[in-house]
């Protein structure tokens, strides 16, 4: 212990005290201020310009795709506009044309619907005058008809009836008929 | 520290103490001009500058709008030093300071690195002469700062703040006085030499002192001694990775406090 | 050998002096950091400028301890 004592204190007498470890050396002073120069003026006059360009040409570029991409999404905005446009009017086309469609069936509809009501109803007058035709036919046939038959039996009875009589029965049959028809 | 180690007897039982804290300090000049000896020291000096140069030269270089990953480094710290420490700091009239400040705190940042730099490892700021060369610029910065911002006032407003009794002026004054022509060159000068040499200090101590304990200059120690050298290097290690905390923190305090020493010249009132 | 004796003693009270030199800014550096800490939790939208200003103390304060440090050479 006490050898190393001796070694340290002799050793740090032969060289400098700790002192000097707190005075600048003027040597290294002048390294430091050349180099501090070389430094500042690197700074000063290169590194930051060089900086301020690209941080301008960068904020220039953003700038543009900002408003480039504003640009676009407008244009988008009109394009869909546009298409939204062209959808409603061809909503309003279809229905237009369904309307039509509508209008046109209901019209045909009726001409159609009315046509055979007339058809029918003309069917119809003309079977109901062929059938007052015919029965006005038949009625007047089986009159004919009734009026030979009476004549014929009238003959019959008359030859074996006296002459009131026949008459009597005439003009009874007559209005038998009569209340017939 | 290596001289040291050459020096020490083992066998003799002497352990190995680096004679003075300045053999970890000093080198041994390699040429001279004149009487004037050029070491190590002054070489590094100037290659920390020139590293600054080409540290910002290829992180600026291409002026490409989509940053390369050296590009975004250099402007997030341009943007530190300018936004955090001009603007913030000193507000108006502090875009006159970032070439200053930068150039302030690359320079510091490298120099303080070198310090846990392998194959170079010694930091430039813990030889006296950088941080108190700096210090001194932010000193004649901020006092001609004043004086052009106030004029003859400043000195007044310095030493006195307004609006303060008549009964304090003698007390504050000395206090004010000295604490900001004396102490604050100062203390803006040891901090950074102090926590440097400390640094350094406890580095060189620990990692070497863990190789002598495992490998003895040569001779193999005895086995008892080797985990003895390893919690040694192992904590020296752990030093290490604090260290690189400190260098960084360190040349951000220096800036941080050159621009609020600037900052008080130029607006008294806060 | 009686000087190299009396410097001996003359580096130990220089260590010990640094030592007293370095409680007060340690225990001032805890104050600090943990008052930071306690107002970033509080507010951390301020931590920003919390922690700019803790730094700017630490430094202070750390002076303190660093001139006690520098002092020890010194003598």
């Amino acid at each position: 212990m006490n050898i190393n004592l001796v070694t340290f204190l002799a050793e740090a007498e032969e060289s400098s005290s700790g002192l000097e470890l707190l005075l600048p050396a003027t040597s290294e002073l002048v390294a430091g201020i050349f180099a501090f120069a070389i430094v500042f003026f690197f700074v000063w006059k290169w590194a930051l310009p060089a900086l301020d360009e690209t941080l301008s040409a960068r904020s220039e570029a953003i700038e543009g795709q900002i408003s480039k991409a504003k640009n676009e999404k407008y244009e988008a905005q009109k394009t869909r506009e546009d298409y939204q446009k062209l959808v409603a009017n061809a909503d309003e086309e279809v229905r237009k044309i369904i309307d039509e469609g509508k209008a046109t069936a209901e019209k045909l509809k009726e001409g159609i619907v009315n046509e055979a009501k007339e058809e029918a109803e003309t069917i119809i007058e003309k079977a109901r005058a062929d059938s007052e035709a015919e029965r006005d036919r038949i009625s007047s046939e089986i009159k004919s008809e009734v009026a030979n038959l009476s004549l014929e039996i009238s003959e019959k009875v008359a030859s074996s009836m006296s002459k009131g009589d026949q008459e009597k029965l005439i003009n009874e049959f007559i209005k038998e008929m009569g209340s017939d028809k | 520290m290596i001289v040291a180690a050459e020096s020490c007897d083992i066998e003799g039982g002497i352990v190995c103490t680096p004679s003075n804290v300045n053999e970890l300090f000093v080198f041994k000049p390699i040429f001279y001009i004149g009487e004037i000896g050029i070491s190590r020291t002054h070489f590094l000096i100037i290659f920390a500058a020139l590293l600054v140069v080409i540290f910002l030269f290829a992180g600026l270089r291409k002026k490409s709008v989509v940053p390369s990953k050296i590009q975004s480094v250099v402007e997030s710290l341009v943007t530190l030093i300018r936004e955090d420490i001009a603007m913030n700091v000193i507000g108006k009239g502090g875009e006159a300071y970032v070439p200053y400040l930068l150039s302030l705190f690359m320079f510091i940042l490298v120099g303080n690195l070198f310090e846990v730099t392998p194959l170079i490892n010694f930091p430039i700021t813990s030889r006296i002469a950088i941080p108190l060369l700096l210090s001194l610029i932010t000193y004649v910065l901020f006092l001609v700062a004043g004086i052009r911002k106030q004029g003859k006032e400043y000195f007044t407003h310095l030493i006195w703040p307004p609006g303060l009794p008549v009964a304090l002026k003698p007390l504050v004054g000395l206090i004010e006085f000295a604490s900001t022509l004396i102490v604050r060159p100062v203390s803006l000068a040891v901090r950074l030499f102090a926590n440097l040499v400390a640094g350094h200090l406890m580095l060189s101590l620990l990692l070497v002192s863990g190789y002598f304990f495992i490998y003895q200059n040569g001779v193999w120690p005895v086995p008892g001694k080797i985990p003895i050298g390893v919690a040694w290097y192992t904590f020296g290690l752990a030093i290490y990775g604090f260290e690189i905390v400190v260098s960084i923190l360190q040349a951000y305090i220096f800036t941080l406090l050159s621009a609020v020493y600037i900052q008080t010249s130029l607006h008294p009132e806060h | 050998m009686e000087e190299l004796a009396a410097e001996v003693v003359v580096k130990g009270y220089a260590l010990i002096g640094y030592g007293a030199a370095a409680i007060g800014p340690g225990v001032g550096i805890g104050i600090i950091v943990g008052n930071a800490v306690q107002a970033m939790a509080r507010q951390p939208e301020a931590a920003g400028m919390v922690r700019t200003t803790m730094f700017l103390g630490i430094a202070f304060t750390e002076a303190l301890a660093l001139i006690g440090f520098v002092l020890f050479f010194l003598v």
